[in-house]
Order: C-alpha cells, then structure tokens, then sequence
C-alpha cells in the first residue's frame, strides 16, 4: 500500500499525566435477598379492542336497527324451513321480546309507562 | 380465595339512592317488552329488593363496577316477578294466545342465555364484522326459539303439525354425537344455561358456547335440507366426555328417545 504524501508524520507522545490515585471503594454494606415475585390477586377480562364495550353488547340507539335484523332473518329461516311456518311469529316476536327487555331506558324515577 | 370486602351500610346505602333510578329502568325494560305495568305488576318492588341485596354484596376491590355486577341480579329480579305477576296471567285472556306463548318462550331464551340480562347478544367467537356477527346472534336466537317452541308445543296438547315438526327436529338430533345430543338436551329441556353446562361438564364456558353455536348451524342446515347433515366434530374440550359418553354406552338422549318411540 503506498504512503499519502499529505500524510504527516507524529512529531512525538508527550507524556501522559500520572495517575493521582484511586480511592478505595466502599464496601458494599447490605444485600437484600431477592424477593419472590407476588402472586397475581386476579386478572380481568380483556375489554374489547376499540373500546366498544363488551362482546355483542347493545343500546337502546339499536333498537329499530334489531328488530328489523329479526324480522329479516325470521323470514329466511322460515323460507328454509328451519323454523315451521305456524311457529313463524311466535318465534319472531319472543326474540323481539328477549332483545326489547335488555335494553334499558334512560334513568328516569318520574317516568311512568 | 380472598375474603369478600363489603361496603359499610352508609356506603351501600349511597349505593342504592346513586342506582335506584337505573334498577327502575331495568324493570321498566322488562316490563315494556312484556306489556306489563312495572309498577301494578310489582317489577319495582322486585328491582329494588335485589339493588338493595347487591349493594350488600357489593366487593369493591374485586374491580368489578357496581352496575356490571348487579344488573343481571336486578333483571333476573325483575324478570322473576313479572313471570309471578297477575299481568302475566291476565294476558292470557286479554293478549293474543301467540304473545301468550312468545313471552313464555321468551322467559326461557334468558335462562339459555344469560348474557342477554346484561344487554349482550350471544357472541362468542367475534369474526371482525358487527353487522355479520348481530345477525349471527339474531340467528341463534330464533333457531334456539324455535326449539323452545317445539317442546312447549309437544309437552301441551299438540297438534298434528306441532308432532310433526318435533318428530323432525328430534330426528335431525339423533343423527348428533351422544356428547352433542345432551348438550342440546341440558339446554332446551332441561333448562339450564349454557355456562351452567360447562360447570357441570367441568369445561370452559367458551368451549360449550362455541359448541352450541356450532349445533346451531347445524340444525338450520339440517332443517333447510329436510334431512341430517355432516355432523359436527367434537371440540377437543369435549373430548374427555365423549368417552365418557362411550363408556357409559350412551348413545344420546334423542337417538333413545326416537328408539322408544317406535318400540
């Protein structure tokens, strides 16, 4: 490998300073055993992600949006067969029943029906 | 397993005085859909007796909020009284015999599923799109109905028709695994809930609820055909009781039922 001409040459190490003196270390005074890790008292259930609240909840604000989503469904399960034909409305509105009975109103003590 | 902390009596009571207003609204709910009075028919009384006996419960440190831990007390409350009330039984004069038998029917959906006390639809496996899984769930819900309806049917004077379609349905039944016949069997005649099964089954309450979505889907399809489709595999959860089930040489309570039947 051929030297750089632009290279300059060390002119000398100048002598470095003496090391003053390093001061005993302290001695280590305590040393805690390591603690066991706590037992976890209980883990909740995961929320929803998005924060759309629980698995499959509904509101009041879905009510119409539902009871139409039973109507729909009743009538092509009844077209399959799957629900008798005579059990048709029966079964439309008990489940129109069950849904209409979880959605809770607005608190109101004065309201009456 | 903790000990249960309480709230002092001053607490619970501020309790019950900061949620009577919302237990009322529970029971006004319920008394809705049943076109009941909430207060002739004694739903407020019941709403309050069980805010009251949840405020006593009531474990602050077991992070639960209040309104989480008692509205299934408080509609079950609710729900119980209106099923004991004079409203019930009037309607059966003054009400369409069809509502009649959709509000009876209705009564037992809640004790298959009781996630619906809390204002959740039967959603156990969600797939990403709320719109296909609320249909799903409207779907489980009517299918589960109809079977409500078939036994009602069957166990007071049937008609020809009603012994018909149960003759069918118990049919498509049979063709199910043994283990799969008494999880339908456990629900939809002998009334419990589906996690009340997984208790019993000693199983994760997701394992049955899976499984009885499953079955669900199923039966429509087996329905929509007219005859038994592929039946469904047994979830490896339920694995140990199937060969329980084998054991014991049970093969299914519809399969003996139909055997019976014709002699």
């Amino acid at each position: 490998m051929g030297k750089n001409k632009d290279d300059k040459k060390v002119g000398g190490v100048g002598s470095s300073g003496s090391t003053k003196g390093v001061k005993g270390t302290e001695s280590v005074s305590q040393v805690e055993r390591v603690k066991g890790a706590g037992s976890v008292k209980r883990v909740s259930g995961v929320g929803r992600v998005g924060g759309a609240g629980p698995l499959g909840a509904i509101t009041l604000e879905q009510r119409d949006r539902l009871m139409a989503l039973v109507s729909e469904e009743a009538e092509k399960l009844a077209a399959q067969g799957v629900i008798p034909k005579s059990q048709r409305e029966v079964v439309e509105q008990a489940v129109k029943m069950v849904i209409d009975a979880s959605l809770i109103e607005a608190s109101d003590p004065d309201k009456k029906r | 397993m903790t000990e249960r902390q309480t709230l002092s009596e001053e607490d619970a009571n501020n309790l019950v005085v900061e949620h009577y207003g919302w237990a009322e609204s529970i029971a006004r709910s319920v008394a809705r859909a049943w076109s009941l009075d909430w207060r002739l028919d004694g739903l407020d009384g019941a709403a309050m007796e069980a805010l009251i006996f949840c405020s006593r419960r009531f474990d602050p440190t077991r992070g639960i909020p209040f309104k989480g831990y008692a509205r299934r007390r408080i509609h079950e409350a609710s729900t119980e009284a209106a099923r004991k009330s004079k409203g019930w039984s009037r309607s059966a004069s003054n009400k369409s015999a069809a509502e009649t038998k959709a509000r009876e029917i209705s009564a037992e959906l809640y004790g298959i599923f009781p996630d619906m006390r809390d204002g959740q639809l039967p959603v156990s496996e969600p797939s990403g799109n709320d719109d296909a899984d609320m249909r799903a769930a409207v779907r489980e819900l009517l299918v589960g109905a109809s079977i409500v309806a078939t036994r009602q049917a069957v166990s007071s004077d049937p008609l020809p028709d009603d012994l018909i379609d149960y003759r069918r349905m118990v049919g498509v039944m049979a063709a199910l695994e043994p283990v799969h016949q008494w999880l339908l069997y456990k629900v939809y005649w002998d009334g419990l809930s589906l996690r009340t099964v997984a208790t019993e089954w000693e199983t994760d309450g997701l394992n049955v609820m899976r499984e009885h979505k499953v079955l669900i889907a199923y039966l429509q399809k087996s329905m929509a055909q007219g005859k038994p489709g592929p039946t469904p595999k047994i979830r490896p959860g339920l694995k140990a009781l199937m060969a329980k089930f084998k054991q014991e040489g049970s093969k299914g309570p519809f399969t003996d039922a139909l055997r019976n039947a014709s002699g």
